[in-house]
């Protein structure tokens, strides 16, 4: 049980990974940063699946990117871009739509 | 996963490796070392389940072939057609000649018909004019 529970969890855990992400792009930021911003908000992720998720984002066109190389490192750095703005638009309305769903499939599970 | 995306993954993933690192080696007032390096890179998971998680790129040769299995079967396509086109106008007009007026009138119509084909089968034309947004 604890096996179907852990892959469910993973399985939700990734698919709500995108719409978290596009919703802090904001602001130009690199692949630890959102990490940490994602973990502060209460997100756990698994540092390896971040990074090809960005490069989904960004071969959608959702997210583009900069390598940064003044630093002390080089980084890549990713923002939020326009016709991103939209999708991500339509991903909340869809994610509060099927949010919404399940609290009122809830309610007929708990009888209130 | 090609050569150049390859190298560009290495390259974020060790920055990401390095800044984790450094955090690690900050919490437990440390220099960074091979032991905090192999814990941030055991975090990470597998390389190979890493890897398998990247999306498909195409390499430059992979679009290249792509590219000339369009253009050929295009080509054949064209070349049947206008192969029973030209045979139906002999039918007639039996004075029709293959001289250089008609060699010089098919490519024209292979040249105009390959452009309309490979715009409207690539989006050429929205892909030109989409807006990238930089930094």
């Amino acid at each position: 049980m604890d096996k179907v529970f852990e892959k469910f969890e993973t399985e939700i855990r990734r698919g709500v990974m995108q719409l978290a992400i596009v919703c802090i792009m904001n602001k130009e930021k690199y692949g630890y940063e959102i990490i940490k911003n994602l973990n502060d908000a209460g997100l756990k992720v698994e540092e390896g699946t971040l990074y090809p998720i960005l490069r989904r984002l960004e071969s959608a066109e959702i997210l583009s990117s900069q390598w940064e190389t003044s630093g002390p490192r080089p980084r890549k750095y990713y923002k939020i871009t326009e016709s991103g703005k939209k999708v991500r638009k339509k991903w909340l309305k869809a994610f509060k739509e099927t949010n919404k769903t399940i609290k009122s499939l809830e309610k007929d599970i708990t009888g209130e | 996963m090609g050569l150049k995306q390859r190298e560009e993954v290495a390259r974020e993933l060790k920055t990401h490796i390095l800044d984790s690192a450094d955090v690690i080696a900050a919490e437990k007032n440390v220099e960074v070392d091979d032991a905090i390096i192999r814990e941030v890179i055991l975090r990470m998971g597998p390389a190979s389940e890493v890897a398998n998680l990247y999306p498909e790129e195409k390499t430059f040769l992979d679009k290249t072939l792509f590219a000339l299995k369009v253009v050929g079967l295009y080509t054949f396509i064209f070349a049947v057609a206008f192969g029973i086109v030209w045979n139906l106008l002999r039918i007639y007009f039996k004075n029709l000649q293959y001289d250089s007026t008609t060699i010089l009138i098919m490519v024209i119509f292979y040249l105009v018909f390959l452009a309309i084909y490979l715009i409207l089968r690539f989006k050429l034309i929205s892909k030109l004019f989409r807006r990238n947004d930089e930094f």
